[in-house]
C-alpha cells in the first residue's frame, strides 16, 4: 500500500491541507505540536474510522471527538491509496456525519462491498491491508524510543523486545499474562497451596457442613432407630395384652375350679382341725390330772431320791447310836454307882494323905520312889506292850497269851514294890500319925490304903472314861438329829409344791413319782403334736384363704369371711376332670411385669423421641450445601479455564516461539546489521526467554540488557521492522510511519539508521516525523533525491 | 358395565430442599408449596369420586421427614374416601426405618412393598402391583416377578423408575416400555422423572411429573393426572387428563447482551424479559449471557429487580468483548492463542455432532471459551477483572 495523497478538510488542528507523498521515503520536519501526531491519526482514521462513546472516567475524550476541528471547519477528508496489486482507491470520510465514501481508480463507488461496523462504516482497510485496526497501528506506527529518557524507559523498551521475542508483539507479555491468570487463580478461586481463598472458604464450609449434617443424620437416623424400636414394642404390647387377657379368662375358669377345690381342701381341713381339737382336750384333761407331775422335774426326782436314801441311812444310826448311849448310860451309873463320891475318898484319905505329906518330909528323898513306877515294873509294862505290837504285826496266835503274862508280870512287880516300901518298919510319930489315920479311915496299913485309893483312882478313871464315851455318843445323837432335821427340811423345800409327797414312802413313792412324770411327759408331747398339727392345719388353712381371697379379689379375707364367700358362690361346683389348658398366678404375674416393663421402655422411647431432630434443620443445611456445592462447581469451572488459558497459552507462546520467533529473528538480523554495521547480526531467545545478541567480533551472544542504551533502541527499532514485515508476509507491503526514531542516536547511528531506511524505501512508503533539523540534513545527506519532504501547514 | 376413575400422582417429594436461595423464608414457603399441590390432587380425589389414588413414588423425603409431616400426611391421606395405593421411590425407599414401615398408616393407605407388593379391589376389579424401591439405588427390576394380569380386571402396575434411557452406572431401576408393554398390564402408573411425559391421552404409559416443580430444570405446568377406564364390550378404554397442581412456575432465561452498550440497555431488557410474569407466582432466574465490555455486577442487578418477586436471580455469565476474528489474525501469541483454541472447539464442535457425552463436551466448550475470555484479558490488560466469585 502506498498513500499517493490526501486532502483533510478538517481534523484537530489540520484544516485544508493537502499533500502528495512520494512511493519511497517522506520525512515530514515540523517543530513540536504542528501537528505531526493529528496527521498520523488523520491517516488511521481515513483508514479506519473514528470511535465514538463517552468521556473516559480519565476525562478522556472519544476518537471523534478528540480530533473535532477546533474553528469549526468541515470535519472531513480525503485519503487516495494504491494497492500492490495496482488498484487505487480513494476514501471520502465526513466525520460530522458518519459517511464513508470509497471510490475505487473508475471513480465507482464501492463502500457497499464492504462489510460496515455501525460506528466506523465500511470495514475496507482490514480487507486491503488484512490488519484491523490496533495490529496496524501496534505495527506500521513506530513512536518515539524513550530508553534513554530514564531507567524506566529503558527497562519497558527491553521488555517490549522480550516480549516481541516471546509473543510477537511488544505490547503482549507473555509473563505479565500468565501472572495475571495465576493471580486471578489464587485470588479468586484458590489453589492447592492456599487455604483463606475463595474456594477454600467454601470447601472449608462444604466440610463443616457436610460434617454437620452426618451428625444430625446420625441423630435422625437414632430418632427413627427409636421409633421403630417404639412401632415394634407397640405391636408386642399389644400381643402381650391380648395374650394376657386370653390367659385372664383362662385364668378366670381356673380360679372357679380352683375355688372349689379350695373349699374342699378347707372343709377336710376344718374337719382334720375339729378331731385335732377334741384329741387336745382329751390330753388337756390328762394332764390336768397330772398336771402335779408337770412340776417336777428329773433332777428333783433324783433329788429326792437321795434324801430317801440318806434319810434312811441317818435313821439306821440313830437308831444305833440310840443303843450306844442306853448302854453307855447304864455302864456309866454302874461305874458311878460302885465307887465313893470324891467327897467320901477326900474325907476318908484327907487325914491319910496328910500324915504321909508329914511322913515324907521326914523320910527324905527315898520318898520319890512312892510317886513313880518302880523300874521292874517299867520293864514288864514294856515287854507287854512289846509282845502286844508283835501279835498286832505277826498275828501269832501265843502272843496274847504272852502279853497276858507280861501283864501280870508288871502288875505283880508294881504292887510288890509299893507294898515292900509301906510295910517297912520304920516306926516314927509320923508313923504313927499315920497308922492312927489308916486305922482311923477303917484300913488295915497303908497297902490297903494304897490299894484303896488306887482302886478308887482306877475306878474314877473308868467313870470319867464311861462319862466321856457318853458324852460322845450324845453328840452323835445330835448330828444325827441335826442331819435327820437338814434332810427334812431339803425334802420340804422340794416338795414343796406338792403337800402330798411323802418321805416315809421312801423309794415306794419315787417309783410313783417317777411313772407319774413320764405319763406327764407323754402327755405333753401327745399335746404339743396335736398342737403342731393344729398349727400346720391352720397354715394351710391360711394359705387357702390368702389364695381364695386372690382368687376372688378380696384380698384380706379372714377364713369366715372366706367360707362365707365360697358358700355365696354360685356353681362352685368340684370339678375333678383334668384341663388341658392352664395358667398359674406366675405366669399372669410374668406377663403382667412384662407388660409394665414394657410400658415402662415405651414410655422411655416416647420420651427419647421428645428430642427429635429439629425441623427442617437437615433441609437449610441441605439447602445451603447445595448452593455452596454449585459455587465450588462455578469457582472450580473457573478455576479450570484459568488453568487452562495458562496451559494454552504457554502452549501457544511456545508455538509463537517455535514458528514465528526464528522468523522474526531472521528478519531482524538484517536490519541490526544495519544499523550496527554488523556489529551485531542476529538476535535469539534463549529458554528464559532472553533475547540474546551475536555478535561477530566477540563471538559472544549478548543479553540485550547489558547493551548501551543506543544499541538497545536500534534492536527494538529492528525488531519493529522485522515484525511489520512478518506480519505483511506474502500480504500487502504495510508505509512505516516513524516518529522520532533516532531521538536517542548519535550520529553515526542515525546515517546508518536512514541508510537502511533508505534500503528499506524500495519496498514500501516510509513517513519520518522529526522535530530535528540534524536528521533532516543527514536524510537528505544519506537519501539525495529519493527524500520527499512534506510540509504541514502553519 | 361400570366405569371406573382414578387418580395418578408420583414425585411428590414432601420436605424437600430447595437449593435456590429466594426472598425470607423462602425454603418453607415452597415447602408448604409441594403441600399445597398435594392437597389439591387429594380435593381433586374427593371432588371427582376417584375410586382409588396412586401414588408411584416419591411421596417425601425419607431422610429429612419427621414424625410431625407423617402425621401431617396421615390426617390428610385419612381425609380421602378412597383406597391409596402408594409404592417407595429412591427419595422414600423402603428401607429398615422407612416411614413406610414405622407409621401406622391410615387404614385406606396401602404401601405396595417387596414383600406385600399386590392388591385386589375387588368391587372394583382391579388388581395393581407394585414395583418400588427397597433402597435408595436400585438396579433393573426383575419383571419375571410381575404375576400375569388378572382376566376381567383392570390391571395396574406402578413403577417408579426410569423409562427407555440409558443411564449406566446410574441405578433407578432402569426399564424399556418394550419390556413394560410385554407384560401386557392395561395401565402403568410410573414415576422418577420430574417433567411430565405422556404420549398422548389414550397412552397407558404416564409419568405425571412433579406436582410442584423443584427447581429450575422443572419449568412449564406440573400436575397429575385423572385417568377414566371405560369397560367396554371391546375392551377398557382409558383416557388420562392432566390437570394442574402448582402453585409457581419456574422460569429459566437466557438473556444474550452482546451489542448492549449501557448499563442502560440491559435494563430495558430485563424489564423486557420480567413484563408478564407474575412475581409472587413466577420463579425466575436471568442469565446474561454474550460477549461485553461491561462489568455487570450480577447481586446489583438483582437487587434493582428482586424487590417484590418471591425468587428473582440474575446470573451473569458473559465473556469479555474481543474482536475474535481480528485477533484470529493476529500473528503473535494473542492470535495463536484465539487460534488454538478456535482449533479445540471446533474439534468439540465435531464431537458433539457425534453425539459423545453431551453434558461433559457442553462443559468442556464453556471451559474453553472461558478459557478463551480470561486468556486474552491477560494478554490485553495484564490483569483479570470485572468478574467475582464471592
Amino acid at each position: 500500500m502506498r498513500i499517493t495523497g490526501w486532502d483533510i478538510k478538517g481534523f484537530g488542528r489540520l484544516k485544508q491541507y493537502k499533500a502528495v507523498p512520494g512511493p519511497g521515503f517522506n520525512i515530514i520536519y515540523a517543530p513540536n505540536e504542528s501537528g505531526k501526531s493529528t496527521l498520523q491519526a488523520f491517516i488511521r482514521a481515513m483508514l479506519y474510522g473514528l470511535k465514538g462513546g463517552r468521556i473516559g472516567k480519565d476525562g478522556t475524550l472519544p476518537p471523534i471527538k478528540r480530533y473535532k476541528p477546533w474553528n469549526g471547519e468541515n470535519y472531513a477528508g480525503v485519503l487516495e491509496y494504491t494497492l500492490a496489486s495496482g488498484e487505487s482507491f480513494r476514501v471520502g470520510r465526513n466525520f460530522e456525519k458518519g459517511t464513508t465514501n470509497i471510490y475505487d481508480s473508475g471513480a465507482n463507488p464501492i463502500h457497499q462491498r464492504f462489510t460496515q461496523d455501525k460506528s466506523t462504516g465500511p470495514r475496507f482497510a482490514e480487507e486491503h491491508l488484512g490488519l484491523d485496526e490496533a495490529t496496524f497501528e501496534r505495527s506500521v506506527f513506530l513512536g518515539q524510543m524513550q530508553s534513554a529518557v530514564d531507567e524506566a524507559g529503558r527497562r519497558a523498551l527491553i521488555e517490549k523486545i522480550a516480549n516481541l521475542n516471546t509473543t510477537g508483539s511488544e505490547d503482549q507479555s507473555l509473563s505479565r499474562a500468565i501472572g495475571a491468570l495465576e493471580e486471578a487463580l489464587l485470588e479468586r478461586v484458590g489453589t492447592g497451596r492456599s487455604s483463606t481463598r475463595p474456594l477454600d472458604k467454601v470447601n472449608m464450609r462444604i466440610k463443616a457442613l457436610e460434617e454437620q449434617y452426618q451428625e444430625l443424620a446420625k441423630i435422625s437416623e437414632r430418632y427413627l432407630d427409636s421409633f421403630r424400636e417404639l412401632h415394634e414394642k407397640k405391636k408386642l404390647l399389644a400381643q402381650w395384652l391380648d395374650e394376657k387377657t386370653k390367659k385372664e379368662a383362662l385364668a378366670s375358669r381356673l380360679h372357679v375350679k380352683r375355688l372349689a377345690m379350695i373349699k374342699k381342701e378347707m372343709e377336710d381341713l376344718s374337719q382334720g382341725l375339729d378331731e385335732k381339737e377334741r384329741a387336745l382336750e382329751a390330753v388337756h384333761e390328762a394332764l390336768k390330772k397330772a398336771e402335779i407331775y408337770g412340776r417336777l422335774t428329773p433332777e428333783g426326782m433324783t433329788q429326792a431320791a437321795l434324801i430317801v436314801h440318806d434319810m434312811n441311812r441317818i435313821k439306821e444310826e440313830l437308831a444305833q447310836a440310840g443303843a450306844a448311849l442306853e448302854e453307855l448310860t447304864a455302864e456309866k451309873t454302874g461305874l458311878e454307882a460302885s465307887l465313893d463320891s470324891e467327897e467320901s475318898f477326900i474325907r476318908r484319905t484327907g487325914d491319910i494323905e496328910e500324915a504321909l505329906k508329914q511322913a515324907a518330909s521326914q523320910s527324905g528323898p527315898g520318898a520319890s520312889g512312892k510317886r513313880g513306877m518302880p523300874i521292874p515294873a517299867l520293864v514288864a509294862g514294856c515287854l507287854t506292850l512289846a509282845v502286844l505290837g508283835l501279835w498286832l504285826m505277826l498275828k501269832h496266835p501265843l502272843l496274847p497269851v504272852a502279853a497276858m503274862l507280861a501283864l501280870a508280870a508288871t502288875l505283880f512287880l508294881w504292887l510288890r514294890t509299893g507294898a515292900g516300901k509301906a510295910a517297912s518298919p520304920s516306926i516314927s510319930p509320923q508313923t504313927q500319925a499315920l497308922n492312927k489315920a489308916l486305922s482311923q479311915a477303917g484300913f488295915m496299913g497303908l497297902d490297903q490304903y494304897m490299894e484303896y485309893k488306887e482302886a478308887w483312882q482306877k475306878e474314877r478313871v473308868a467313870v470319867e472314861a464311861a462319862g466321856k464315851k457318853l458324852t460322845e455318843a450324845r453328840n452323835r445323837l445330835k448330828e444325827l438329829e441335826a442331819a435327820k432335821t437338814a434332810l427334812e427340811d431339803s425334802w420340804r423345800g422340794l416338795t414343796a409344791s406338792w403337800p402330798h409327797a411323802r418321805m416315809e414312802e421312801g423309794e415306794a413313792f419315787i417309783q410313783r413319782w417317777r411313772e407319774g412324770m413320764d405319763n406327764y411327759h407323754q402327755l405333753s408331747a401327745s399335746k404339743k403334736a396335736i398342737l403342731d398339727g393344729m398349727a400346720h392345719l391352720t397354715d394351710k388353712r391360711r394359705v387357702l384363704v390368702r389364695e381364695a381371697a386372690g382368687l376372688l379379689g378380696k384380698p384380706g379375707l379372714t377364713y369366715e369371711e372366706c367360707c362365707e364367700a365360697l358358700d355365696g358362690l354360685d356353681g362352685l361346683a368340684l370339678d375333678e376332670t383334668p384341663w388341658e389348658e392352664t395358667v398359674t398366678e406366675d405366669e399372669l404375674k410374668d406377663l403382667e411385669q412384662r407388660i409394665n416393663s414394657l410400658n415402662l421402655e415405651m414410655a422411655a422411647l416416647t420420651a427419647r423421641l421428645e428430642q427429635a431432630p429439629r425441623e427442617g434443620e437437615l433441609s437449610r443445611i441441605l439447602e445451603e450445601l447445595e448452593g455452596l456445592r454449585e459455587k465450588r462447581k462455578k469457582l472450580e469451572r473457573t478455576g479450570a479455564a484459568l488453568n487452562l488459558a495458562k496451559e494454552i497459552l504457554l502452549e501457544t507462546a511456545k508455538q509463537v516461539r517455535r514458528d514465528y520467533i526464528p522468523a522474526l529473528n531472521e528478519e531482524m538480523s538484517f536490519f541490526i546489521g544495519q544499523l550496527t554495521s554488523g556489529k551485531y547480526t542476529r538476535a535469539s531467545t534463549n529458554d528464559a526467554l532472553q533475547v540474546l545478541l551475536s555478535s561477530p567480533e566477540t563471538e559472544a551472544l549478548v543479553p540485550v540488557e547489558r547493551l548501551s542504551t543506543g544499541t538497545i533502541d536500534q534492536v527494538y527499532l529492528a525488531m519493529r521492522l522485522a515484525a511489520v514485515r512478518l506480519l505483511e508476509k506474502r500480504g500487502e507491503p504495510l508505509p512505516l510511519f516513524l516518529d522520532e526514531p533516532f531521538s536517542q542516536y548519535d550520529e553515526a547511528r542515525i546515517i546508518n539508521g536512514f541508510k537502511m531506511l533508505k534500503a528499506l524505501a524500495d519496498e514500501r512508503q516510509i513517513f519520518f516525523f522529526t522535530c530535528r533539523e540534524r536528521e533532516l540534513q543527514l536524510a537528505q545527506k544519506v537519501m539525495g533525491p529519493q527524500l520527499v519532504r512534506i510540509e504541514l501547514p502553519d | 358395565m361400570k366405569s371406573l376413575r382414578f387418580i395418578h400422582c408420583a414425585d411428590i417429594h414432601l420436605e424437600a430442599p430447595f437449593r435456590e436461595q429466594g426472598t425470607g423464608s423462602y425454603a418453607e414457603t415452597r415447602r408448604m408449596d409441594i403441600r399445597k399441590a398435594f392437597l389439591h390432587i387429594l380435593k381433586t380425589a374427593r371432588d371427582q369420586k376417584a375410586d382409588f389414588l396412586l401414588i408411584s413414588g416419591d411421596l417425601f423425603e425419607q431422610d429429612l421427614t419427621t414424625k410431625r409431616t407423617m402425621e401431617w400426611l396421615s390426617m390428610v391421606l385419612s381425609d380421602v374416601d378412597a383406597p391409596i395405593f402408594i409404592i417407595p421411590g429412591n427419595h422414600d425407599p423402603f428401607v429398615k426405618n422407612s416411614w413406610y414401615a414405622l407409621w401406622d398408616w391410615p387404614p385406606n393407605v396401602h404401601i405396595l412393598t417387596p414383600q406385600n407388593p399386590q392388591y385386589i379391589l375387588e368391587e372394583q376389579r382391579v388388581f395393581i402391583y407394585g414395583l418400588g424401591f427397597s433402597a435408595y439405588k436400585q438396579g433393573k427390576p426383575d419383571l419375571s416377578l410381575v404375576p400375569p394380569p388378572r382376566k376381567d380386571y383392570l390391571n395396574i402396575l406402578m413403577v417408579h423408575g426410569t423409562l427407555d434411557m440409558d443411564f449406566s452406572g446410574e441405578a433407578y431401576q432402569p426399564v424399556t416400555s418394550r419390556e413394560l408393554a410385554a407384560l401386557n398390564y392395561d395401565y402403568y402408573a410410573l414415576g422418577h422423572f420430574h417433567q411430565p411425559r405422556a404420549e398422548d391421552s389414550t397412552t397407558s404409559m404416564i409419568y405425571p411429573g412433579s406436582p410442584e416443580p423443584l427447581g429450575f430444570d422443572e419449568s412449564g405446568i406440573h400436575g397429575a393426572y385423572g385417568v377414566t377406564v371405560l369397560r367396554e364390550p371391546s375392551g377398557l378404554r382409558l383416557k388420562a387428563e392432566r390437570f394442574e397442581t402448582a402453585q409457581r412456575v419456574y422460569h429459566p432465561v437466557s438473556l444474550d447482551v452482546t451489542g448492549l452498550k449501557s448499563l442502560e440497555e440491559v435494563k430495558m431488557k430485563l424489564l423486557g424479559v420480567l413484563e408478564g410474569l407474575n412475581p409472587q407466582r413466577d420463579l425466575v432466574q436471568i442469565t446474561l449471557k454474550g460477549r461485553t465490555a461491561m462489568d455487570l455486577d450480577e447481586k446489583l442487578l438483582t437487587a434493582l429487580f428482586s424487590e417484590d418477586w418471591l425468587f428473582l436471580q440474575i446470573r451473569n455469565e458473559t465473556q469479555k468483548a474481543f474482536d475474535l476474528e481480528a485477533l484470529t489474525r493476529d500473528p503473535a501469541v494473542k492470535g495463536s492463542f484465539v487460534r488454538a483454541i478456535n482449533k479445540r472447539l471446533e474439534a468439540l464442535d465435531e464431537a458433539m455432532k457425534m453425539e459423545g457425552d453431551p453434558k461433559a463436551l457442553a462443559e468442556e466448550k464453556e471451559r474453553l471459551e472461558l478459557a478463551l475470555s480470561f486468556g486474552l484479558e491477560a494478554l490485553c490488560n495484564g490483569k483479570i477483572e470485572g468478574w467475582s466469585e464471592e
